[in-house]
């Protein structure tokens, strides 16, 4: 009886193998394995004459061993600080407007507010990308209007710079700060604010006693969900950055799309993915202990 | 009048505004120092939101709040020498039970943090919570969380404590007992409760005096025997008990209104008493329901009226099978001195 209802369950699961295992765990081995290889004279892979001998001389380490070098890792901790910067700001951006949204909004206002939140989701990514660079271009419309008033008297440098990403990548991540914020907000129960006010807490003590911990599991999920996105990210950096910021996601989709080095993209693409999965595994440990689902 | 202790809290002519409704209307009422004074009422009465004015969680549209003197209609709650105890209590579920009983000290000025951790215990022990300490809200049963809110507010020396209905979340049986510490509790401390409910049982067993409101008002203010006894209102007569109305036409008095005689103070007689103190009138027996401990009679007067009769068993019914029968004539009897004169409302 046991045996066969096990049974059914993997044959009702099998649909979902056969997905996870086509487009997830099958790339998953070939760009592993890829990682190994070495970059033809034409790009391409260089052939492996003798198995043994190529794992013997730690050949198949190579390209992690080039990605320690000072340039690459040079790289990997702009786009990690790029990241980190990312989240602080749309943690202070996303929380105010999160917690005005799920505890100050007029009932009958807020599926619209929250609407707004979500409709640029309607349109592509890359579009509203590009959008921004029309808007930031030297002639763009902000900068006409900053001349129009004769705020600036010469057009502002507001694309193809650092700032210019990190704009564009708050921007893009935003939302997917606020809305598990606003998730945990609106289920804080508004009678432990008013419990802590009525023992003496003042606004500023509420909002640190109360507010903060019982919402961290949605800042914890805040974190994740931008924080990782951010540390790949290369249209961002590409479009609004130019060739001046290049991030760990524009090296990957260099060494692939231009080099044509792919095993060296591989083994980039490994280690990126090997940092996240730390990270969520953290992630995953710390929603455990607090007895929290965990959203991802 | 200066025999009185002093007022603790006063409320003079507040008057509470959501909108378009009025939830509180112009109340003015006096809570002396120490006492345990209870407001009355059916939900949405105001009877909470005139706690949480006192308590500073809502801000009066007019009128003003004084708790032992001093003006605090404006100041904020984290201000006030009142602290509440919340209906599902509002523990901090992050926070252990030590944690949450210590919320509040640190905002206390006067109270130096070596202290803290003692004031902590004193409170436990008080409320008999040593030993949960360690705990989180969520591993404690409903009566223990009740405590720790209770204690968590005592700790603060509040001159008044709030209660916001703080047994209507509690198992019937876990109910009495805490209704009986509650008042111990105040007994000792010498603290103003000042306490919401809609249960009058609980009010008349708990309180030193009642504020029965209705509709956003004060209908009356008395101990429990008064407002029981002598209720100034149809309205506090019926919501304090089953009330038997006897029109003034039909005994033959006077006009404009009616008395009433509780039903336990109704008597039925097999003929008209010769004590002519007593008043009777003659009645059919319409039902019988035998409850145990006593006996309710449902009886019609010769107009059809609908009278309500409560007899103990002081006897056991085994003993003695009753006198009376549905459908038989009987009288129905009391004494003049337990009938009040209630006036037809509106006239």
């Amino acid at each position: 009886m046991r045996a066969r209802k096990d049974r059914r369950a993997w044959i009702l699961l099998l649909p979902t193998w056969l997905v996870l295992g086509a487009f997830f765990l099958a790339p998953l081995v070939l760009t592993l394995g890829l990682s190994f290889r070495q970059r033809g004279v034409y790009g391409g892979l260089k052939p492996i004459a003798d198995l043994g001998d190529y794992i013997a001389s730690e050949a198949f380490l190579s390209n992690y061993a080039r990605s320690l070098d000072g340039i690459y890792l040079g790289i990997g901790w702009r786009s990690v600080w790029m990241a980190v910067l990312t989240t602080v700001l749309t943690l202070a951006i996303g929380y105010p407007v999160a917690y005005a949204l799920a505890l100050h909004a007029p009932r009958r206002w807020k599926d619209l507010l929250l609407g707004f939140v979500v409709v640029p989701f309607w349109t592509s990514f890359l579009i509203r990308t590009y959008a921004w660079m029309f808007l930031r271009r030297t002639e763009g419309l902000v900068n006409r209007l900053l001349l129009g008033a004769g705020v600036v008297d010469r057009p502002l440098e507001i694309l193809y710079t650092e700032l210019a990403v990190m704009i564009g990548l708050v921007y893009g991540e935003l939302p997917f700060m606020i809305l598990p914020l606003y998730a945990s907000l609106e289920k804080l129960d508004r009678t432990l604010l008013e419990a802590a006010a009525d023992l003496g807490a003042g606004r500023a003590s509420v909002f640190r006693r109360v507010t903060v911990p019982l919402t961290a599991p949605g800042i914890a999920a805040g974190i994740v969900l931008v924080f990782i996105p951010s540390l790949g990210q290369f249209v961002v950096s590409d479009l609004l950055g130019g060739a001046r910021s290049m991030l760990l996601g524009n090296l990957i989709q260099n060494q692939f799309a231009v080099a044509r080095n792919h095993p060296f993209g591989a083994a980039l693409a490994f280690e990126l993915m090997a940092a996240v999965l730390l990270l969520l595994l953290a992630y995953a440990l710390y929603m455990k202990r607090k007895g929290e689902e965990v959203l991802l | 009048m200066d025999r009185l202790p002093p007022s603790s809290v006063e409320i003079r002519e507040v008057t509470k505004r959501f909108g378009e409704v009025t939830a509180v209307d112009e109340v003015s009422l006096d809570v002396r120092k120490g006492e345990l004074f209870s407001l009355l009422g059916p939900s949405g009465c105001g009877k909470t939101t005139l706690l949480r004015m006192v308590g500073g969680l809502e801000t009066p549209s007019a009128g003003t709040i004084r708790i032992g003197g001093s003006d605090v209609t404006r100041v904020p709650p984290h201000r006030r020498p009142a602290h509440m105890v919340f209906q599902e209590y509002a523990l901090f579920p992050h926070l252990t039970v030590a944690e949450n009983v210590a919320f509040g000290l640190r905002y206390k000025t006067d109270v130096p943090r070596a202290t803290h951790g003692e004031k902590v215990e004193e409170a436990l022990a008080l409320v008999r919570l040593t030993g949960l300490e360690k705990r989180l809200p969520r591993q404690l049963s409903g009566g223990q969380r009740q405590r720790v809110a209770l204690a968590r507010a005592l700790v603060l020396e509040p001159q008044v404590l709030l209660l916001d209905e703080p047994l209507a979340a509690l198992d019937p049986q876990l109910r009495e007992d805490v209704q009986v510490e509650l008042k111990h509790l105040q007994r000792t401390l010498g603290i103003t409760f000042l306490f919401v409910t809609h249960d009058r049982e609980e009010a008349l067993g708990l309180s030193d005096r009642v504020a029965v409101m209705r509709q956003g008002r004060v209908e009356q203010v008395g101990t429990p025997a008064e407002i029981f006894e002598r209720p100034a209102t149809r309205f506090v007569a019926e919501f304090l008990g089953a009330a038997n109305f006897f029109p003034a036409e039909a005994a033959g008095v006077a006009s404009g209104g009616s008395f009433l005689v509780r039903p336990e103070k109704l008597r039925l007689c097999a003929e008209r008493s010769k004590d002519s103190g007593m008043s009777a009138i003659p009645v059919t027996i319409e039902e019988r329901i035998y409850q145990g401990i006593g006996t309710t009679w449902i009886v019609r007067g010769g107009r059809g009226e609908r009278f309500v009769v409560w007899e103990q068993n002081a006897a056991s019914a085994l003993d003695e099978p009753p006198v009376f029968h549905p459908g038989g004539p009987a009288f129905l009897c009391w004494n003049p001195r337990h009938a009040v004169w209630m006036k037809e409302e509106g006239a």
